[in-house]
């Protein structure tokens, strides 16, 4: 049995069973809320809860809503979001993003995609030492000297990313949401450049996707731990 | 070929290709169909925006499991009017072609219910 326990709230019966069931097959631990204010309750009693599948549009408070009521919580606790919705527009996008989500899946979902998405938001351990290595390595190469603006370069790698259609407007949609989800996991400072350097298809509906980032010294080698723990490849090709 | 209201390709992606959560679904849907488009019709004339919203919202969703996706992008324009405030613009065809979709869409799961029987 995997120890990662996931919450599922969804106010369709539908996507509850989808969901539910492909998480029982996989063995992970589960519940469901079919609201916001259930959730909030089962998040609160159950410290075992580790990933919540969120959709956004929920009949009493919104996945939003519900994740602004969670923030004291977070503090306390460590469990991850994934957003499961059909909304797709940029605002949502980024107020879910704000709210600090761990990660944002399209509807429909497909089973072997949602246990690939889990999986890879728990492998946490290669990923951590892959920041530790970095951080060291920068920090000694930065010293005492001024940090200068544009000194680091970042390569991000984001192996298997789901697309959900091969279609170009989706590729790009896409795309735009995974740097703007690495950029906030970052936490990177503003204007930073983020630049799409490749993206190659490796199966249906999965890319890997490279991507600069240009930030500001210490600020990034302290802030890059986010995004080890999602399990993004880092690798630093400063001068 | 006559066209089909079902992607089957879809639906067994989103299933994983199990015939016990195919024929759940299924069940599921053919129970709240006409609920589903009751409610939306209620939320329309009383002018209720955000449960148009969040009632097409998950008619999108639940169709899509099916591959569905005329009525998927039919409850996807709904949504987007509702979303942007501006419910004016859907009209009471909107409704009654997207219950059309449906009650073809209830007529292939019946069909799909009942061949599925047949093979059991």
């Amino acid at each position: 049995m995997n120890k990662i326990k996931v919450l599922v709230v969804d106010d369709s019966p539908d996507m509850r069973l989808v969901l539910i069931r492909t998480l029982k097959e996989n063995n992970f631990p589960c519940d469901e809320a079919q609201n916001g204010l259930e959730a909030y309750e089962k998040i609160m009693a159950d410290s075992e809860i580790k990933l919540i599948l969120l959709d956004l549009l929920l009949p009493d408070i919104s996945g939003i809503e519900l994740l602004e009521k969670l923030t004291d919580i977070r503090k306390l606790r460590d469990f991850k979001v994934c957003i499961i919705s059909g909304k797709r527009d940029r605002e949502t996008v980024v107020k879910a993003i704000q709210q600090g989500v761990n990660d944002f899946m399209v509807k429909p979902i497909y089973p072997d995609a949602l246990i690939a998405k889990i999986n890879s938001l728990f492998q946490l351990g290669n990923a951590v030492d892959q920041y530790q290595k970095i951080s060291t390595t920068l920090k000694a190469k930065l010293g005492s000297t001024p940090i200068e603006p544009d000194l680091i370069i970042l390569t991000v790698s984001e192996v298997g990313m789901e697309l959900q259609s091969s279609a170009a407007f989706e590729m790009n949609y896409k795309i735009e949401l995974s740097c703007a989800m690495l950029s906030n996991a970052s936490g990177l400072p503003s204007p930073f450049h983020c630049r799409v350097t490749s993206c190659k298809k490796i199966s249906f509906g999965k890319y890997n996707v490279q991507a600069n980032f240009i930030g500001v010294g210490e600020e990034v080698i302290t802030k890059i731990r986010a995004l080890a723990v999602r399990g993004v490849k880092i690798s630093d090709e400063s001068k | 070929m006559k066209e089909t209201i079902i992607n089957h390709t879809i639906f067994d992606l989103c299933t994983g290709a199990s015939m016990e959560i195919k024929t759940k679904l299924a069940q599921l849907f053919i129970e709240q169909a006409e609920n589903k488009i009751a409610d939306l019709t209620i939320a329309l004339k009383s002018l209720d925006i955000s449960n148009i919203e969040r009632l097409a919202h998950s008619l999108k969703s639940s169709v899509a499991l099916f591959g569905a996706q005329k009525i998927s992008d039919l409850a996807e324009e709904v949504e987007d009017k509702a979303c942007g405030g501006d419910i004016s613009t859907i009209s009471e065809d909107h409704i009654t072609h997207l219950n059309s979709l449906i009650q073809l869409l209830v007529l292939e799961l019946k069909d799909f219910l009942l061949k599925s029987e047949v093979k059991t």
